[in-house]
């Protein structure tokens, strides 16, 4: 079954200037997907539009069948690409309020990785470096245990380590019968842990996709050069 | 899931609230004491008058003051927690945008029926403190219920219960009425302008209030004429029930104002919301 479908998405932030043209796209369950593509060429707005940020001009979203709405967002965790958390409040009661509204929050699990990181749970936000909040904001996405996880551009802005962190925290606490969707330019660091990608286009045109170790074994090229050959300047 | 969301935004309006209710009615107790200085009898020394006047102004600040913070805290939620970074936590709670918005609507009218009432009780302190002599005189007291409360009580009867609960009705739609106008000034501010929101939003609430209030001087400059000429002409035996349906109609009035402004704010973060 398919966690997502995109049917025929337009979506334009002008008139005249779609983002997001006539899109369509399935993804099954249990897969990690990365949704690569210059900037600009839609990977936001379509992460937007499947969360519930944006309303789509025209087309249809379906999460595990569900339209867009109150139902379809306790299915999805979704990690945008800034800190969205109120600073006035402590990391233990931002576990709080995740386990207030998410059914599927795991508790136990976000304070173990909270103290794996050394981070105090009554720590002030407001006294946490960027990059500590970053992985405070992961931590709470992969503590559910969701049908569809959205990342976007999870690991940009952090140092090497912190990326190899990150993605071991991905892959090692994601619910393995859902799906996770990131994107990212730094497809060398993110392209070990794919088992697909789509590579996006201007307008939301996708100018390739597939599973990513059967396009590496064909074309004996890495992701990432595959990706700068199709986006070539 | 309405529940968990007020219990968020009261917890994020009603913070520091509580500091600045506190505060405004120590400064009532401050005020009570300026009222007395110059109501006293005695010849007070210049510094003791000087002081009390100053005392005066603080106190009158403090607690304008205490009504600012009131609005500041909960139009402020209101635009930090849906038009900021914050909003991409919000909306996508697993929530009905109008449960998101019924929460941030409750907590306003509570926030400022809660101002009110300590405002009320300020009043009450300031001349408890102050002239004492005429708030505890019993003879005034009675002579009060007795000229005013039970002449309005024979004169309207039954239809006294019927104000009360029109002025209870009209009193939470005007609540209502206040809050959407000035979530409806912040959403739209905050979706026409890319930056300076906040001055955007302000800007148009100043535009709308004036446009409000010139409408509703031509109604006075050519209606209040007319209808007081024909409230004039009223028999004696109905005036009551008369004045009960002239507040019946502004109650269906300001209600249909109110759905009006509740289905714009919907719309417009149910469609017009985007975070940058």
């Amino acid at each position: 079954m398919n966690i997502l479908e995109c049917k025929n998405i337009c979506k334009s932030y002008k008139k005249n200037f779609p983002v997001l043209y006539n899109f369509n796209i399935e993804i099954p369950t249990g897969r990690i997907v990365g949704l690569l593509g210059p900037n600009g060429c839609g990977k936001s707005t379509l992460m937007k539009l499947i969360s519930g940020l944006l309303q789509a001009d025209s087309g249809e979203i379906l999460i595990s069948g569900n339209p867009v709405g109150e139902k379809s967002k306790a299915l999805i965790s979704y990690l945008p690409e800034r800190t969205y958390f109120s600073s006035n409040m402590r990391v233990s009661e931002l576990v709080d309020y995740f386990e207030d509204f998410y059914s599927d929050f795991d508790t136990q699990r976000a304070y173990k990785l909270l103290a794996d990181l050394g981070i105090d749970p009554e720590a002030s936000l407001k006294a946490l470096s960027k990059g500590t909040k970053e992985k405070v904001q992961l931590i709470l996405v992969m503590s559910r245990n969701a049908r569809l996880y959205l990342l976007d551009e999870p690991i940009a802005g952090v140092d090497p380590a912190a990326r190899e962190y990150i993605l071991s925290t991905i892959v090692g606490n994601y619910n393995p019968d859902a799906t996770i969707i990131i994107t990212t330019h730094l497809i060398t660091d993110v392209e070990q842990v794919l088992d697909d990608f789509v590579f996006l286009g201007f307008g939301g045109r996708i100018l390739l996709a597939g599973n990513a170790e059967e396009a590496r074994n064909e074309s004996g090229k890495s992701l990432d050069e595959l990706f700068k050959e199709v986006f070539r300047c | 899931m309405l529940r968990k969301l007020l219990k968020y935004d009261f917890k994020a309006v009603f913070r520091y609230w509580w500091i600045a209710a506190l505060s405004s009615v120590a400064l009532a107790f401050a005020g009570g004491w300026s009222i007395s200085v110059f109501t006293s009898e005695k010849a007070l020394p210049t510094a003791v008058i000087v002081l009390a006047i100053l005392v005066a102004i603080i106190a009158v600040l403090g607690v304008f003051a205490f009504s600012l913070l009131t609005v500041i805290f909960v139009y402020s939620r209101f635009y930090k927690n849906l038009f900021t970074d914050e909003g991409y936590l919000t909306f996508t709670l697993p929530v009905k945008r109008s449960q998101l918005l019924n929460s941030k609507l409750i907590t306003g009218i509570v926030a400022g029926s809660l101002t009110g009432f300590v405002l009320l009780i300020d009043v009450i302190i300031a001349l408890c403190v102050g002239l004492p002599d005429i708030f505890f005189n019993a003879e005034l007291i009675r002579s009060f219920i007795d000229e005013v409360a039970l002449e309005i009580i024979r004169e309207t009867g039954f239809y006294l219960v019927i104000y009360i609960l029109e002025a209870l009705l009209l009193f939470i739609l005007v609540g209502i009425f206040s809050n959407l106008f000035i979530f409806c000034c912040i959403t739209i501010g905050s979706i026409i302008a890319k930056k300076a929101k906040i001055i955007t939003a302000i800007a148009i609430y100043y535009v709308a209030n004036s446009v409000f209030t010139f409408v509703i001087q031509i109604f006075m400059l050519f209606g209040v004429d007319a209808v007081t000429g024909w409230i004039a002409g009223i028999e004696e035996n109905l005036f009551c029930p008369i004045f009960a349906l002239i507040m019946l109609c502004g109650i269906l009035f300001i209600g249909t104002v109110c759905t009006m402004l509740y289905s714009l704010q919907y719309w417009m973060l149910d469609r017009k919301l985007n975070l940058a």
